[in-house]
């Protein structure tokens, strides 16, 4: 007498599937192969960038000890400048180490199906779990937070130039509006960058937690096939 | 024409317990597989927060554009102490997280390693708990430590910026006093936020450390039960 395995079961770390072969890697898994190592060089190069702007002030800086509206104007424009590259190029980074974490679940789902074929087992795989749909999401959001942050900080350089390039004297502003107006998107901005990068910081937790739960099933289906029992569905 | 290699099994660098049963998770491990979520929540939310109070302070800053008012500007300073506040507390709460994902990991590798020995033989190997998992440990909770203690420094910081603020005649006439503790106590607790991150950042290294050494360990372990499986047959 054969007793049927159905195709999906509930498992102690999740749904998981039954399947004659391995699984190969999920179409996100695929991107963080690609991905993770562009978003990373990216990172780093606009972290660089920001540092090559704040030398450019602390330079502009030492030449306004002799006052004028055009150097004014560009130490003014660099401050937010240097903000928004040195955000971007961190969420960029957390954005790659994502990835990488990615690909480490991509690797363990792939070689975990390789192994169970290599024995002669059905491959016994966990559905995607619903911390790795929270950690996609919060990836997503802080990623586009962090853009929209640098897009405002670009904002706030223009206008701040418009408001500065017409004074007549330091702590002076020629355009009072436009000094107002960049005053309150500089006070939000930068605030929406930093919890940009901590929306990441939450999603690699969740990533964290998958590779946990990953780990805890790969584990227990070693001991399966050592023992030659099956775990029952638990719905 | 035959080939002999020798492997070479025992050299442990990790000291490691031996058992006639799997042992569980450790304190610390059952802490993270229970606190991982409760404390990146409380870490999103409360930089959700500082995110909330940003676009306040926002409003703010377009009201005083518009005409100044001692309460006005007294709330405008008090809210831009409070977000750097809200914003590294929430920081060290999902670091928290981060660290207890990492000791569930090493839970995970501790509990599915025991299991599997169990099923496969007599004797069950358990790494001793290495020097780099303590050193984890005290970093996260020095670390978190002075997280707290500068939220609490800039609520006091707040505080002294309302008082500096709250009389004040006009934009340019403010307590000084009460401002220049405002200012000295934000300008050094900004070193004491970095330094708290830094700290949690280099203990998270340390946990990743850990891992590695409780793969190494299992990758040891398996090589040493496929020969005694061998030997028996």
């Amino acid at each position: 007498m054969t007793i049927a395995i159905p195709s999906v079961i509930h498992t102690r770390f999740g749904a998981a599937r039954y399947s004659n072969t391995g699984p190969s890697q999920t179409f996100i898994h695929t991107i963080a192969n690609w991905m993770w190592l562009p978003m990373l060089m990216m990172g780093v190069m606009a972290i660089a960038t920001s540092v090559g702007l704040g030398i450019a002030q602390a330079r502009v800086a030492s030449d306004l000890t002799e006052f004028t509206a055009l150097r004014q104007a560009n130490y003014e424009t660099l401050k937010p400048l240097t903000a928004g590259f040195l955000f971007l190029g961190a969420a960029l980074i957390l954005s790659g180490i994502s990835f990488l974490l990615a690909t480490i679940l991509g690797a363990l789902r792939k070689g975990g199906g390789e192994v169970q074929e290599a024995v002669g087992a059905r491959a016994k795989t966990l559905t995607m779990p619903w911390s790795a749909w929270a950690f996609l999401g919060l990836m997503m959001i802080g990623l586009m937070a962090e853009l929209v942050a640098f897009g405002t900080l670009t904002y706030v350089a223009v206008q701040t130039h418009d408001a500065w390039i017409s004074a007549t004297a330091a702590g002076a502003p020629g355009d009072v509006d436009a000094f107002h107006r960049a005053s309150t998107f500089a006070a939000w901005a930068n605030p929406l960058a930093t919890a940009a990068l901590g929306a990441l910081l939450t999603g690699i937790a969740f990533a964290l937690y998958t590779i946990s739960n990953v780990l805890g099933f790969g584990f227990s289906r070693i001991r399966e096939l050592i023992l030659g029992e099956e775990e029952g569905d638990l719905s | 024409m035959s080939t002999t290699s020798t492997i070479i099994l025992n050299q442990r660098v990790d000291p490691y317990v031996e058992a006639d049963q799997s042992t569980g998770r450790n304190m610390i491990q059952t802490m993270g597989h229970y606190l991982w979520g409760p404390m990146t929540l409380m870490g999103f939310m409360l930089v959700i927060t500082a995110f909330a109070l940003s676009v306040a302070r926002a409003q703010l800053s377009v009201d005083l554009s518009e005409q100044f008012t001692a309460v006005r500007k007294a709330n405008f300073e008090t809210i831009g102490q409070l977000i750097p506040g809200f914003m590294f507390l929430g920081f060290a709460f999902i670091l928290a997280g981060v660290s207890f994902a990492i000791a569930r990991i090493l839970g995970a590798f501790r509990v599915g390693g025991g299991m599997v020995q169990e099923a496969a033989g007599p004797r069950i190997k358990t790494m001793i708990m290495p020097t780099t998992a303590w050193i984890f440990l005290g970093g996260m909770m020095m670390a978190m430590m002075l997280m707290v203690f500068a939220f609490f420094g800039h609520v006091y910081a707040a505080v002294q910026a309302h008082e500096a603020w709250i009389n004040a005649t006009g934009p340019n006439a403010p307590d000084l006093p009460f401002l220049g503790r405002a200012d000295t106590w934000g300008t050094w607790l900004e070193g004491i936020r970095r330094l708290g991150i830094g700290m949690y950042l280099a203990s998270i290294a340390f946990g990743l450390t850990t891992i590695t050494k409780a793969i190494r360990f299992q990758t040891l372990r398996i090589r040493e039960l496929a020969t005694e499986q061998q030997a028996v047959a």
